[in-house]
């Protein structure tokens, strides 16, 4: 049984300035399975994070159905997290009062919240950091305690908008097997929004490729890799073949982008 | 000219008094100067403002009836003191905690409220921006009026001072809402009580401090105004009735009494603002 599935989503914004309608996304479905790694590309301004919004319940889709596990998506809620680009920690709490926030939102007893908190703070590896505030740590560390926030109110499905794009490159590639890593402790549903491809291809265990704007799914690619990637993996001829294959589906989008401006 | 450096010496040695603890770890003067540098340029300035004011008088560049000098200033504080000054002080700060606290326990809720509901703001802005924008004193003679010349007028004077810094300060903080907390709160799933509480208040706070900073000023100008306008009491009317008898030392004993006590109360809420705020990245201010 599929855990996510999306049918037919459109969402349609009005422009606050000219009140113009502005097609975002359309026609939408997709499918995935419990326990996935969906990484979705796609051109700037495609709608990726839209859809993230949407499937998170923070924002309505003008046509069409989120279901997960069964149920419609109409709010935000427990079985889901969403994890920001900017890490969005509280900065006047420490990195444990942080990591307890989301436990503390949905209700859950103080000594329970913090027991969980400590769990997922040596998960991310951030132990002897729960007394530190976010502007002692550096951009990494504070999107793994943003991390260990999402996966201590233990979702079934994590959603992930851009978590690792503020980072340095090297930075960014150690962030990503560690991303893995963790996703493969867990074992949770995730849907991973990025910009490059090589992120994709080396986390998701699909790469959904989206359209320019309205952004619709134009193809899905299964990554037949195997798991735990690692650094060399991304030198393999199957590795860049992946990409090349992404690279060549996304460029097709771009003409119409670049004739435009 | 040997008197003057007599009088400003002594207060230089007593403020350097508990330094001295530390004087062992440096060999030279230069090394304690310039580990102390920060502390030491202010001293210099006022220590040197304090020679002056009392040299030109004394060398007779200025008529002391206008500048009065330090000296004079002791001397009338020790007379005032031993003369009912303590109940002038009792009744001016009095007003003042009065009208303070009362400006505090008001604007902070409201502000709150205000800064929160979209539509409660829309209906009262008219009114805190229209009062915010009429100099208090200009109610002096209504408030007067209504309330006499006791106690109760200067409180409200303070109160009307106090309130509107305080009102807006913590409306605005309340309003200024990091978007990207609020999403994140709302992912969560957090209600909008919740949001209030976990984001909008902690982030109103320097606000807030800020608000009672600037309310201090505007008190004390309500508590003095006031005196000045229509008193029996307190260290306005005492400065008052100095001054149309050519008194300057006492004039000059209220000005410092009244400096003395919005300088500590601005530092004492410098200290709470960077203990409030120790999550801050340290501030190069």
């Amino acid at each position: 049984m599929a855990s996510l599935e999306l049918r037919q989503v459109a969402v349609e914004y009005t422009m606050k300035r000219t009140r113009q309608p502005l097609l975002a996304l359309r026609n939408i479905s997709l499918s995935v399975a419990h326990g996935q790694f969906v990484a979705l590309v796609g051109p700037s301004g495609c709608g990726k994070s839209t859809l993230l919004n949407v499937v998170a319940g923070l924002q309505p889709a003008s046509h069409g159905e989120v279901w997960l596990d069964g149920t419609p998506v109409v709010k935000p809620g427990r079985n889901r997290a969403l994890v920001f680009q900017s890490p969005s920690l509280l900065p006047w709490r420490t990195v444990l009062r942080n990591v307890t926030y989301g436990l503390e939102l949905q209700g859950a007893p103080p000594r329970e919240a913090a027991q969980r908190a400590r769990r997922y703070i040596d998960l991310v590896a951030l132990n002897g950091f729960e007394e530190s505030y976010p502007h002692e740590l550096s951009g990494g560390m504070q999107q793994r305690a943003n991390l260990a926030r999402a996966l201590a109110t233990d979702p079934e499905l994590l959603l992930l908008d851009e978590p690792l794009a503020a980072l340095d490159p090297q930075m960014r590639e150690v962030m990503q097997a560690e991303l893995q890593h963790i996703w493969l402790q867990t074992a949770k549903t995730a849907l991973f929004v990025t910009h490059l491809i090589s992120e994709a291809v080396f986390l998701g265990d699909t790469v959904v490729v989206l359209s320019a704007r309205p952004g619709t799914v134009r193809a899905v690619v299964p990554i037949d890799l195997p798991r735990p990637r690692t650094g060399q993996l991304r030198r393999s001829p199957r590795f860049r073949q992946l990409e090349d294959t992404i690279a060549d589906l996304l460029q097709t989008e771009l003409p119409t982008r670049l004739s435009s401006i | 000219m040997d008197q003057i450096i007599e009088t400003s010496q002594p207060e230089m040695g007593g403020r350097a008094t508990p330094k001295q603890a530390t004087w062992g770890t440096f060999t030279t003067w230069h090394q304690f100067v310039q580990a102390h540098e920060l502390r030491i340029i202010p001293l210099v300035g006022v220590v040197t403002l304090l020679i002056l004011w009392e040299a030109a008088p004394a060398l007779g560049w200025v008529k002391p009836i206008f500048t009065s000098s330090p000296s004079r200033i002791v001397q009338a504080a020790i007379w005032l003191f031993a003369h009912g000054l303590w109940n002038d002080i009792v009744v001016s700060l009095s007003e003042f905690g009065l009208g303070f606290g009362l400006a505090l326990l008001f604007a902070i809720p409201v502000g709150i409220v205000l800064g929160w509901s979209r539509r409660l703001h829309a209906l009262f802005d008219p009114f805190i921006t229209a009062l915010n924008a009429t100099p208090r004193v200009a109610l002096l003679p209504l408030i007067i009026l209504w309330l006499g010349i006791g106690l109760e007028s200067k409180v409200a004077i303070v109160f009307l001072g106090a309130l509107f810094p305080l009102l807006i300060n913590t409306i605005v903080g309340v309003q200024t809402l990091d978007t990207n907390l609020v999403r994140c709160a709302r992912a969560f799933g957090a209600s909008d009580r919740q949001i209030l509480v976990t984001v909008a208040l902690p982030t109103s706070i320097p606000f807030i401090i800020a608000g009672m900073r600037l309310g201090v000023g505007r008190g004390l100008l309500g508590v003095v105004v006031g005196e000045l306008v229509a008193a029996s009491a307190g260290v306005g009317y005492m400065m008052n009735r100095a001054g149309s008898t050519f008194q300057t030392d006492k004039v000059f004993v209220g000005v410092l009494l009244i400096a003395g006590f919005g300088y500590t109360l601005t530092e004492i809420l410098k200290r709470i603002e960077a203990h409030v705020s120790m999550w801050r990245p340290q501030e190069t201010e």
